[in-house]
């Protein structure tokens, strides 16, 4: 070990002790959080391990709906191509932008369901 | 029960003793509140997490050697909790927090400019969370909790020269952040001698 990575003191540690302690020792410890712990803790073990497993369920239902669009466009399947306004997905057997909102909306709902799980 | 022990209140809790856990709480709230306060860097967060390392004191009572001292597995909890959150955060947001960079070109503040406009602790806040969490996680546990480089290696499980090299950078990181240059050594120096 190097010498100079020895921290045993240094000129900076009063000062940056004093302002991390300030810092923390001025923050408060939510009222509620003593009655909602005790109340979380009274409950079922299994109903919470339950909520889990249903979380990971839908969250791999979502990324493989992703993957499954995703490998659709890499294969060309699914291009996309202008439009007069805007960009359409255009897969080969339908009209251009048959299917464009529909499989947008897909895109947004699951990445934002995904990110709130 | 409030003046029990800590190892006695492990055993009640073991025994599914709920006033326990409140009376473990009240006398721990603040080491885990503040320790993932200062990690996440995000109260909200810090309340969820104090919640979630409560409701695994209790949950899993009886893998806890209840001889031994209590702080060091809620340390263990917190940091280890602070570290899977704030990585699952960063993951969601590096992308919004990349394009809200971009947008933002104009130049941040000097640390001592930021010191002074800040009427609250925002300045040294950002600091922290500017660190890499492995460092800043160190920090913390360092500074804030005044745990020796043995007890932060054991702690975190991690040989005590990581600990070392961590707090190394941490703090070479921080001087820039905080503005810390010779010549504000020197005055705190003279100041406090």
């Amino acid at each position: 070990m190097n010498s100079d990575r020895t921290p045993t003191y240094d000129p900076a540690d009063g000062y940056i002790a004093n302002a991390l302690k300030n810092w923390v020792n001025f923050q408060q410890v939510p009222a509620w959080s003593r009655s909602q712990l005790l109340a979380s803790a009274s409950q079922p073990i299994v109903k919470q391990s339950s909520l889990f497993v249903l979380r990971m369920v839908i969250k791999w239902v979502l990324l493989r709906g992703i993957e499954l669009v995703s490998a659709l466009i890499t294969d060309n399947q699914l291009t996309f191509i202008p439009s007069s306004d805007n960009y359409c997905i255009n897969p080969p057997h339908l009209s251009p932008c048959a299917i464009q909102s529909r499989v947008r909306d897909t895109f947004l709902l699951e990445a934002g369901m995904i990110g709130a799980i | 029960m409030e003046q029990q022990l800590d190892r006695e209140l492990i055993v009640l809790l073991q025994d599914g003793e709920l006033d326990a856990l409140g009376v473990l709480y009240d006398r721990h709230r603040h080491l885990v509140y503040r320790t993932a306060l200062a990690i996440t860097g995000d109260p909200e967060m810090a309340s969820d997490l104090l919640q979630e390392v409560f409701l695994r004191l209790y949950r899993f009572a009886h893998r806890i050697d209840s001889e031994r001292p209590i702080q060091p597995w809620l340390y263990r909890m917190t940091t280890n909790l602070s570290y899977t959150w704030v990585k699952r955060r960063t993951r969601w947001l590096h992308f919004i927090q990349d394009m809200a960079d971009r947008v933002i070109l104009d130049k941040k503040p000097s640390p001592h400019l930021q010191a002074e406009r800040d009427e609250g602790w925002q300045w040294i806040q950002q600091a922290i969370i500017s660190l890499p969490i492995q460092q800043r996680v160190v920090v913390v546990l360092y500074y804030i909790n005044d745990l020796s480089l043995q007890e932060i290696g054991e702690i975190l499980d991690i040989p005590v020269g990581t600990v070392k090299s961590r707090l190394y950078y941490a703090r070479r990181l921080l001087k820039k952040q905080l503005g810390i240059h010779r010549e504000a050594l020197m005055k705190v120096y003279y100041e406090t001698t």
